[in-house]
């Protein structure tokens, strides 16, 4: 069987940062699409069945299990039409386990079939998790650090503290670093959504704790993430989306919230700066370059 | 034909890889064709199991080796910056600042663009994390073995988003300096001495605070200056900044002024004695990584990087490539 890389759509992100919620919620979106101008399923994959048993899991509410990257699935084939100009497209959407990103940094290098993948790739989805903290914590702020309890501490001096592995390194250096060794492989642009997943969280968060707008939160949560891009915006045209794929939390109420939902497609949240609404298909509808068409 | 699993390769269109190979190249993938041979006899060979494909590789995340830089100096101009001073002078904790300050956004004027040593950046910041458990900020020393080693970092001027820079910067390894200073040998050797663009020196404010030590450390900031000028080709084209670094130990100190006013002679002696020898001659006071309750001095080592780019030419993005003949990078010092 022969793999066309042509068309394909990377999800990108670190463990634990939504892709394959993402993933989920975008089928359901497609199969229940409101908005007119949204992409919806042309057709139905012949092979569904990584897909079928996490969308029950989905929609059940329940926490999706985790991808394992010991045992990748096949990419999962999407079939879309815009109805909005009657494009149809059909994609890959590998969705490959966050330890595998993490390994890709860790090791320097992509697989073979991954690199030949980003080669072709029509467009990025970067995932950050709005609770991951992009670096790590400084000694900045002495007078936050109880006294008594640092004199009590080892000095690095006497004791033994662990060496820095790459395994250390933060966040977002891992992330920028992925998408250079990406850019080194592509000789033309590569258009990338950056997906804040979790978005409900911050959308619920005290005022003022976090930026509420996803642009802004990922320049002041993410810095050198978002200069990397708007200094690269020639090799990565970027946009920006606050997303909930699931709408909420795992406890008990907040599944039964969730599940007593009419639509169950009202569960996800999508914001791309003054828009909000449910669906999922922006962000893919901004990397096939179809976003630009007025809204109907 | 042979493919490479190093990107933008051109062996398979040239026949000739980017290192210049036409073959044993260790980047080269191999064939996963599978063969079957047959002998003479006509026993049939079994096949030969293709070959798990090449990854593709990337570069390291740590500081870059002297022919790394050299290939990216032969690519495009970089400001080469050398950070010296004795050990402990606070230079690596400088650059470990600069990295968390791109890395946390507070730089003001350069948008953080890329850098090829990432990993290097965290590595030196790493003890002065809460996650290293190290109890209280500190900095792992630069060693010997790390020589002639250089971090990297590619920034676009905020005010000029179509321009992008690369500064390369080496730290001199402390436990060098004193054979850099007695040796004119040794001082030849750093291969940054010689094509260095700015040199920032560090004179120890927790030695200027000790009157043991506080003459030998202006004696050492003007020997190396002055070896530097009998090291350099032409020492006019380099610009320095005199650093007076771990400032907030004088400033805790009782005797704060008593160590102002030696400062203010130190800077005196060095500007009547080297200033019309380089291109140009400054003196700042930071604190890298300041006590409680000391102030930061992140603008002053912002200043600083601010001025390392001020004579590079930096290309608009889309042509960001050099001349296929280097002038300034290290092949002149006998690297390929």
């Amino acid at each position: 069987m022969s793999i066309s890389y042509e068309s394909g759509i990377l999800l990108v992100g670190l463990p634990e940062t939504g892709k394959t919620n993402f993933l989920v919620g975008l089928d359901v979106i497609l199969d229940d699409q409101v908005d007119p101008n949204g992409l919806v399923h042309s057709e139905h994959a012949d092979d569904r069945a990584y897909l079928e048993p996490l969308r029950a899991q989905w929609l059940r509410g329940e926490k999706l299990d985790h991808t394992s990257r010991m045992a990748s699935p096949p990419p999962h084939h999407l079939l879309v039409r815009h109805p909005a100009t009657g494009t149809e497209a059909a994609f890959h959407i590998p969705d490959l386990a966050g330890e595998s990103f993490d390994s890709q940094f860790v090791t320097r290098a992509f697989p073979n079939d991954f690199g030949f993948r980003i080669a072709a790739a029509r467009g990025l989805i970067v995932f950050l998790h709005c609770c991951h903290e992009a670096d790590h914590a400084l000694f900045e702020h002495p007078h936050f650090i109880d006294a008594e309890a640092a004199a009590k501490a080892a000095s690095p001096a006497s004791a033994k503290v662990p060496d820095w592995s790459i395994e250390l390194a933060s966040k977002q250096v891992k992330v920028v670093d992925l998408l250079q060794f990406v850019a080194e492989l592509r000789a033309a642009p590569l258009r990338v959504a950056v997906v804040i997943s979790a978005w409900d969280l911050v959308e619920n968060a005290p005022a003022g704790l976090l930026p509420k707008g996803p642009a802004t939160f990922l320049s002041k949560q993410w810095p050198l993430l978002a200069q990397y891009l708007e200094s690269n915006r020639d090799v990565y045209p970027f946009r920006t989306f606050g997303v909930s794929a699931r709408g909420g939390g795992t406890s008990d109420e907040e599944i039964e919230r969730l599940t007593k939902l009419v639509h169950a497609r009202d569960r996800v949240i999508l914001v791309d700066g003054d828009h909000r609404s449910n669906d999922l298909t922006r962000p893919v509808r901004w990397l096939l370059g179809l976003h630009e068409f007025p809204e109907l | 034909m042979p493919t490479c699993s190093q990107p933008k390769c051109p062996i398979a269109s040239t026949g000739v890889c980017l290192e210049g190979h036409t073959r044993g190249c260790p980047h080269l993938v191999a064939d996963t064709a599978v063969r079957t041979e047959v002998a003479v006899e006509g026993d049939i060979v079994p096949p030969i199991p293709a070959s798990t494909p090449e990854p593709f590789r990337f570069h390291s995340g740590e500081k870059l080796t002297a022919f790394e830089v050299s290939r990216i100096l032969s690519a495009k101009p970089a400001a080469m910056i050398l950070l010296a001073g004795a050990q402990k002078a606070g230079k690596t904790t400088f650059l470990a600042r600069i990295g968390e300050m791109f890395r946390n956004g507070t730089v003001e004027s350069y948008r953080f663009a890329g850098s090829k040593t990432l990993c290097a950046f965290e590595r030196v910041t790493w003890l002065a994390t809460i996650a290293s458990g190290s109890g209280q900020p500190d900095t792992e020393r630069t060693y010997r073995s790390e020589k002639d080693t250089f971090f990297h970092i590619q920034v676009q001027p905020i005010a000029e988003s179509r321009q992008r820079a690369d500064i390369l910067i080496t730290d001199l390894p402390g436990e060098i300096f004193p054979a850099v200073l007695s040796t004119k040998e040794v001082c030849d050797e750093q291969l940054a001495v010689a094509r260095a663009d700015h040199l920032v020196f560090f004179i120890d404010c927790g030695s200027v605070v000790d009157s043991a030590k506080r003459h030998s450390e202006r004696d050492g900031a003007c020997r190396f200056l002055s070896q530097m000028q009998k090291c350099r080709h032409r020492s006019d084209n380099l610009e320095v900044t005199v650093v007076f670094s771990r400032w907030d130990k004088i400033a805790a100190s009782e005797t704060r002024q008593e160590h102002e006013d030696y400062c203010g002679v130190i800077e005196d002696d060095i500007t009547r004695r080297f200033s019309s020898g380089f291109r140009g001659l400054r003196f700042e006071r930071i604190s890298a990584r300041p006590d409680p309750g000391m102030p930061q001095t992140d603008a002053e080592i912002q200043a600083i990087f601010g001025r390392w780019l001020n004579k590079i030419p930096s290309l608009p993005m889309t042509t960001a490539s050099r001349t296929p003949k280097p002038a300034r990078d290290f092949c002149a010092f006998g690297l390929p």
